[in-house]
């Protein structure tokens, strides 16, 4: 039974813990959303000792099964003030799985200055000092680690940004290269992780058993069965390979989606030159990848890596959400200029959605100019220095918003919206407002036929049936975060008939259980209801739950508004 | 300024004027009657994703290429003249709408071809799921 490892960040001790029996069955997301309803006061300050850090590998994370390493971060949320579940990719889920550790709880906070490093091993834990990795970047962080403590560790960091508690702040997850290009992204993170003075945690799996399976020949069967319709099917066997998730900016743009200039249009004049199709063919022409997987055993290769016209490396992982924040937002359309501040991003620990949502903000308030790649690339390292416009920058779109007396702020429970106008694309829009992690898009991602009752022909622009939609992607997504796998296999689950059976064939094979899909269903519920009561207890209302007005305005092309009620809203947040 | 211009409609000199703005308005051009003109209906074309990459290499323009087609061309003809058969295409945007392959295709349409292979919920979200069946 794999066991919880709890760590107090102020008397530098740990305890290996068996889970109770209601937390025995969660893993992943369904795991830090019921520990943090449980364990933490939801009117804590999030950057005090009351909250806790909770980083939980999926349930069939560290076996065989293909695309099973993403990660679960949960914690009240500095930046909204509500529960939160942040999701990565990188090497730490199934090392942690291997050494039988369901999750790393990070608690109290300690008095003095000074970071910690974490070294987890199956000889135990090692709390050493940080001292000489304080004040690095992400990227230097990971390659020291890794010359210290071996390549191909899972490491887990923060940069100058968490290290600051500044709320746009990520931890970063090293990929199967030792680059900062996989994060926890949303909602602040970093800075929980800086409170607790934890600077990087190495996760050495060295000499670990393999993961214990109730019935291996039942789980090879189904495991085979799913690496079949993963490599299969259209979006996972060919599309994202080959354009990494950027193809979206052109289908995006094309729908009136595209949320440009800090959304006053849903089509950017320049979206071929930031386009997925654009960057394959410079990723072909300059060298680099233009395909890889965030973690062994994936079959998708959605990651990338990006050089400059020199072939030197300037990102990786360069991604349709960071393409559009730091693109089409502030209407940058050198594709350079972009992967730049991705980079910048990454090594300084700062989500990119927010801080591309924060630079159209600083360009509204006449920071810098309005598509200025340069001056956005100077703006966004003032972060890692500690100059007092980096902290405003840093702390995302809502405070620098308020800094320079801006009125046009894209948040709700105030975090940034992604790169979809909620006008073009109703049911992301009913997501936006209804999650209780703040506007997000993968809160409503995964899709599963038997799961989603709707038919297929969707009217973006209208309200009609957009949500059910949601509400039944929401509920599909949680549970999908709980198993560790990576939400894009969502896709082939959609158009495979026996795709969420193969998924619970496989959670039975391994923990000898006979749950059926209805117990997935039932399970997302849970998981929404368990978010859901610890924001009510933090004193949100549905007042939170709404878009700012400004969404009112009709968005060319299509000159639609945003026109849901707070009745409309509230519908798809009761579970009965 | 609408005042005025009202003012002067009404004014001594729109009496002049009526005859001639009458006959102007009944006025039918008279063509020879060999004349058939051959309409061109002129879109503005895009494909997205492997297509692009497909109709590059055979030199057919597909960003942001202007495009004339017969009169009453719909989506469906227009893959055809392409040479797309219906498994190169999932979803055909038109006017940022995904249309029918059976919509015809009108002067100044944009349209877009998106390939099978559209991650995230949108396929389903922009209603390009089930929207070509059969």
């Amino acid at each position: 039974m794999s066991k919880l490892l709890r760590i107090n960040t102020r008397e530098k001790t740990f305890v290996f813990e068996e889970p109770r029996e209601e937390l025995a069955g969660l893993g992943g997301r369904g795991l830090t959303s019921k520990m943090i309803l449980d364990e933490v006061p939801p009117t804590c300050h999030p950057l005090s000792k009351e909250n806790k850090l909770i980083i939980a590998s999926g349930l069939l994370s560290g076996t065989a099964t293909a695309n099973s390493g993403r990660i679960s971060v949960g914690a009240k949320s500095p930046l909204t003030g509500g529960i939160k579940e942040s999701n990565s990719g990188g090497l730490a889920s199934q090392k942690l799985a291997k050494l039988g550790i369901k999750a790393i709880i990070l608690e109290d906070k300690p008095e003095e200055a000074g970071f910690s490093l974490l070294i987890i091993s199956k000889e135990g834990v090692e709390i050493l000092p940080a001292d000489e990795y304080v004040g690095l970047g992400n990227g230097e962080t990971m390659k020291r680690l890794w010359k210290k403590y071996g390549k191909r560790q899972g490491v887990i960091s923060i940069g100058p940004a968490g290290e600051q508690r500044l709320t746009a702040a990520s931890i970063h997850f090293a990929d199967p290269n030792g680059r900062p290009g996989r994060a926890a992204g949303r909602g602040g993170l970093g800075a929980v992780m800086g409170s607790k003075r934890i600077k990087a945690i190495v996760i050495n799996d060295t000499g670990a058993g393999r993961i214990p399976l109730a019935d291996a020949d039942a789980f090879k069967k189904a495991n085979k069965r799913w690496a079949e319709i993963l490599r299969s099917h259209p979006v996972t066997g060919q599309a994202l390979p080959a354009y990494g998730t950027a193809v979206l900016v052109n289908i995006i743009n094309e729908a009136g989606a595209l949320p440009t200039k800090n959304f006053r249009s849903g089509r950017f004049e320049h979206a071929q030159a930031i386009s997925g199709e654009h960057m394959a063919e410079l990723i072909e022409a300059r060298g680099g990848k233009t395909k890889e997987g965030c973690h062994p055993g994936c079959v998708i290769q959605c990651s990338n890596v990006y050089c400059d016209s020199d072939g030197k490396v300037l990102t990786s992982g360069f991604e349709y959400e960071t393409i559009w924040a730091l693109g089409a937002n502030t209407t940058i359309k050198e594709l350079d200029d972009v992967a730049r501040l991705d980079a910048l991003c990454d090594d300084i620990g700062l989500d990119t959605i927010e801080t591309g949502c924060t630079l159209a903000v600083a360009m509204e308030g006449g920071l810098i100019p309005w598509g200025d790649g340069k001056a956005a690339i100077d703006l966004v390292g003032k972060v890692a220095t500690g100059d007092p416009v980096g902290k405003i920058i840093g702390n995302g779109a809502a405070f620098t918003g308020r800094a320079f007396g801006v009125d046009r702020i894209p948040v709700v429970k105030g975090q940034s919206l992604p790169a979809y106008d909620p006008r073009s694309v109703k049911g992301v829009g009913v997501t936006y407002c209804t999650s209780a992690m703040g506007a997000d898009h993968t809160a409503g991602y995964a899709v599963a036929p038997n799961i989603l009752k709707v038919g297929g022909d969707i009217d973006p622009l209208k309200k009609e049936g957009n949500l059910d939609v949601s509400k039944n992607l929401q509920v599909a997504t949680a549970a999908i975060d709980s198993t560790g796998l990576c939400l894009f296999v969502a896709f082939a689950v959609l158009d495979t008939e026996d795709g969420v059976q193969t998924i619970v064939d496989l959670l039975n094979a391994q923990y000898g259980l006979s749950l059926t899909p209805d117990d997935v269903v039932n399970l997302g519920i849970s998981i929404l209801k368990n978010e859901r009561e610890f924001n009510n207890r933090a004193g949100f209302t549905k007042a939170d739950d709404r878009l700012p007005d400004f969404f009112k305005e009709p968005l060319p092309p299509h000159n639609t508004t945003w026109d849901f009620t707070d009745d409309d809203l509230q519908q798809v947040v009761q579970f009965s | 300024m609408n005042d005025c211009h009202k003012e002067s409609c009404n004014g001594p000199h729109s009496a002049l004027l009526a005859p001639w703005l009458a006959r102007l308005a009944s006025w039918e051009p008279k063509l020879p009657s060999s004349y058939h003109p051959q309409v061109m209906t002129t879109i503005l074309f895009n494909a997205f994703s492997f297509l692009q990459k497909k109709l590059k290499a055979r030199d057919l323009p597909c960003i942001n290429a202007p495009l004339d087609v017969a009169e009453g061309t719909t989506v469906e003809d227009l893959l055809a003249q392409m040479d797309l058969s219906p498994g190169d295409v999932e979803a055909v945007f038109v006017n940022g709408r995904v249309r029918p392959v059976d919509t015809v295709l009108t002067d100044g349409d944009r349209v877009a071809l998106v390939p099978p292979g559209s991650p995230g919920p949108y396929r389903l979200l922009l209603g390009m799921v089930g929207k070509n069946k059969n």
